[in-house]
């Protein structure tokens, strides 16, 4: 037996219902359905079931556009969150002009990403660029490194700029974690006679541990669907050695016109997604 | 109060009189959306831009100019076909006429592309290639960006080194300009993700006699000597000659320009947005360099081919209006204005342009007037065909040769993905 004011709840509840209908629910059960069909830029659609995604996983270049996203989100993902979390704990301490040096860590996350990505890849240049011509001048190289020109290093570096761009997110959500943990557990640990090893991994770490979670988790689906940073500088090259789904997204989409096909790459990987993403809900209701 | 009210009343009665009179006139005021290329010839653009204006006044045609990029050409015309939302007249690249068609998008334009030739000339064989489908136009061409082989004379001849007239003569070049330790990296070509390397890789397969498709536009393996050949010449230049800058691998489109204009490199290949630099901010370089025609092989001088032409779509509500506009742009006087505009960068497609001695200004004028009589479009000797296109756009070109240098695979492995590459993309294209 419904009680007598439910009518008017779900009258309340209907707008936002209509909205991730139309806003969520239809344009991903569109994407579905296309990556289930054989679809041509300017031609309909033809229903062929899994066949795209049985393709795509005989699909050498695609398995090797896998690995690079793998490479490229975890080595991204990992490293931003250690740097994130030395930032934290830096300005998290009594510093000179520290409100000054919080702006300056945060300038990386402030430049459009394009701007970055064009910067860099002057810095990783191997003829002109800074990094090439700042070794040679101290002696270190005695010929110019291709950075950009080798598979390891064309990775390494799409990695760098990534950290680079993504390493304030984290030290900007720690600080906030940090300063949410009461002052007086740090003074009980000092009188048991913690050291400051032993109270950043009794205190400090299990005090940020939702908040490594959250960010993380953010931050992890954001990498994977990147564009800009690898797009801007390598197209995906040398050859395909930093593609990465993003970008081979666009090119079998736009440049193959094979749109059924291009929706499937981007969503193989979403049942994945699916799960940090309701992993991260739960976590986040538990918090609230 | 009153008088206030009234006269508010009396205004608000003259803006709705106004309204009235003026939205009629308006609303039979049609409307044309343009799209073009912005090229790099800011010049050009305008002269064009003047150009449709003029023909807008002169007709009393609204028109509305919408501009994309060398890199956003095919992403603004897929979203546009898939959001039906395409202009009523707009500038294509090479592969696009065959493409839209296809799909049925583009209209048959014959009697302007003959009203043109009528005032202009005939066409080259490379234009008629690109625009005519079934003996049909679909496209008006307007004008080539060629291709050309920048030189730096000067080192050349510090190194004593002839000016390369072959591909063989271009690899020979470089390594001893290198050899001589004229410059470290003479050659600056990559085999990247943009039209300088799958365009130049034509050039060099075409020249050899190769191709992936027969004369009817079919399929044709790939696994022969020739394309050993093209792909070892190609690779070479990295893992035996050492003569390629070590980061050409990963320019994007602008690398070579940058590395050429920054003195680093002694050729390349390129359109002439090098040399408009140069000309346009006369630059000491400018008196270093030469344009070339790009160079033969056993085959003779094939090369690949960058044609912008016109295309009036289905569904546009003034196909008249869009013919005429098209008419206009490339009546012999307006094509003109736009061509001296061009800095020598846009080179015309019809006889009578041609001949004018616009480009007879210096040699390196004259080599990229020539270019465009040696080229070729995706899939010779076979016609241009939706899957030759794809095979172009997808990369399998280059991603051929990035295996080998990049990766280390051999040729024959490289070749192999290669072949079953452009097997898959002929077996499954659709067409009509």
């Amino acid at each position: 037996m419904l009680p007598p004011d439910a009518g008017i709840g779900y009258l309340f509840v209907l707008p936002l219902v209509v909205l991730v209908l139309l806003l969520i629910a239809y344009p991903l059960g569109s994407a579905v359905y296309l990556s289930l069909t054989e679809k041509y830029v300017g031609y309909p659609p033809r229903f062929v079931g899994l066949k795209n995604y049985v393709e795509l996983t005989g699909d050498p270049v695609f398995r090797k556009v896998i690995w690079n996203s793998a490479v490229f989100t975890v080595g991204s993902v990992t490293v931003k969150l250690m740097i994130g979390l030395l930032m934290a704990l830096s300005l998290h301490q009594a510093l000179f002009a520290r409100r000054l040096v919080r702006g300056l860590l945060l300038l990386p996350w402030v430049v459009p990403t394009v701007i970055t990505a064009l910067a860099w890849h002057w810095m990783f240049d191997a003829l002109r660029g800074f990094i090439n011509v700042s070794l040679e001048t101290l002696g270190l190289i005695g010929e110019p490194i291709a950075w950009l020109g080798q598979p390891s290093t064309a990775m390494m570096a799409v990695v760098v700029v990534n950290i680079w761009r993504g390493f304030p997110f984290f030290g900007v959500s720690l600080l906030a974690g940090l300063q949410a943990i009461p002052a007086d557990l740090y003074e009980a640990a000092a009188v048991d006679g913690a050291s400051a090893t032993q109270r950043f991994r009794h205190v400090t770490l299990p005090g940020l541990r939702p908040v490594i979670f959250v960010t993380t988790l953010i931050s992890t689906i954001f990498t994977l669907n990147d564009f800009n940073i690898v797009y801007v500088m390598t197209r995906g090259g040398p050859g395909i050695a930093t593609h990465i789904l993003a970008t081979y997204t666009y090119e079998v989409g736009f440049q193959a016109l094979r749109w059924g096909r291009a929706v499937a790459v981007s969503m193989y990987l979403m049942p994945l997604v699916v799960v940090m993403i309701v992993v991260l809900a739960r976590r986040l209701t538990r918090e609230d | 109060m009153t008088g206030r009210r009234l006269g508010l009343g009396a205004l608000a009665v003259l803006l709705l009189l106004v309204a009235g009179a003026a939205t009629p006139a308006e609303a039979q005021k049609p409307r044309l959306r343009v799209w073009l290329l912005r090229t790099y010839v800011p010049d050009a653009n305008k002269a064009l831009e003047a150009s449709i204006a003029e023909w807008g006044r002169q007709k009393n045609v609204e028109t509305s100019i919408e501009y994309f990029t060398f890199d956003d050409i095919e992403t603004k015309y897929v979203a546009a076909i898939e959001t039906d939302s395409l202009p009523d007249v707009g500038q294509l690249q090479t592969i696009s006429p065959s493409r839209y068609h296809g799909m049925g998008r583009l209209m048959d334009v014959s009697d302007v592309v003959a009203d043109v030739e009528r005032t202009n000339g005939p066409l080259l064989d490379s234009a008629l290639a690109a625009t005519r489908f079934g003996g049909r136009f679909y496209a008006v061409p307007f004008n080539y960006i060629t291709d050309v082989l920048f030189v730096r004379t000067d080192v050349f001849k510090k190194a004593g080194v002839p000016y390369p007239k072959t591909w063989e003569e271009v690899r020979e070049a470089a390594r001893r300009i290198k050899a001589k330790g004229v410059m470290d990296y003479p050659l600056g070509q990559s085999w990247n993700r943009s039209a300088d390397g799958y365009g130049v890789f034509q050039a060099l397969l075409y020249s050899y006699g190769g191709g992936w498709a027969d004369a009817r536009g079919h399929y044709k393996s790939i696994m022969n000597d020739t394309w050993r050949a093209v792909v070892r010449w190609a690779s070479e230049i990295y893992t035996k000659d050492k003569t390629v800058p070590p980061d050409a691998m990963a320019w994007t489109g602008f690398g070579n320009n940058e590395a050429y204009l920054g003195g680093k490199i002694a050729m390349t290949f390129n359109g002439p947005s090098i040399y408009y630099v140069l000309e346009k901010e006369n630059r000491p370089l400018l008196g270093d360099t030469l344009m070339l025609v790009k160079p033969a092989g056993p085959a003779g001088r094939n090369h690949d081919v960058f044609l912008l032409s016109w295309g009036v779509f289905n569904g546009t509500k003034h196909a008249e209006l869009a013919r005429d506009l098209v008419r206009f742009v490339m009546s012999p006087d307006e094509a003109r204005k736009y061509m001296y505009q061009s800095w020598g960068q846009m080179v015309p497609a019809f006889e009578k342009l041609r001949r004018d001695p616009y480009w007879q200004k210096n040699p390196s004028y004259k080599a990229v007037l020539e270019a465009p009589s040696h080229a070729h479009t995706p899939g010779y000797p076979g016609p241009l065909t939706p899957a030759a296109a794809e095979v172009v756009a997808t990369n399998v070109l280059t991603d051929l040769c990035a295996r080998v240098i990049v990766e280390g695979w051999d040729v024959e492995r490289a070749l192999q993905e290669a072949d079953k590459r452009i097997n898959d993309i002929y077996a499954t294209v659709p067409s009509r």
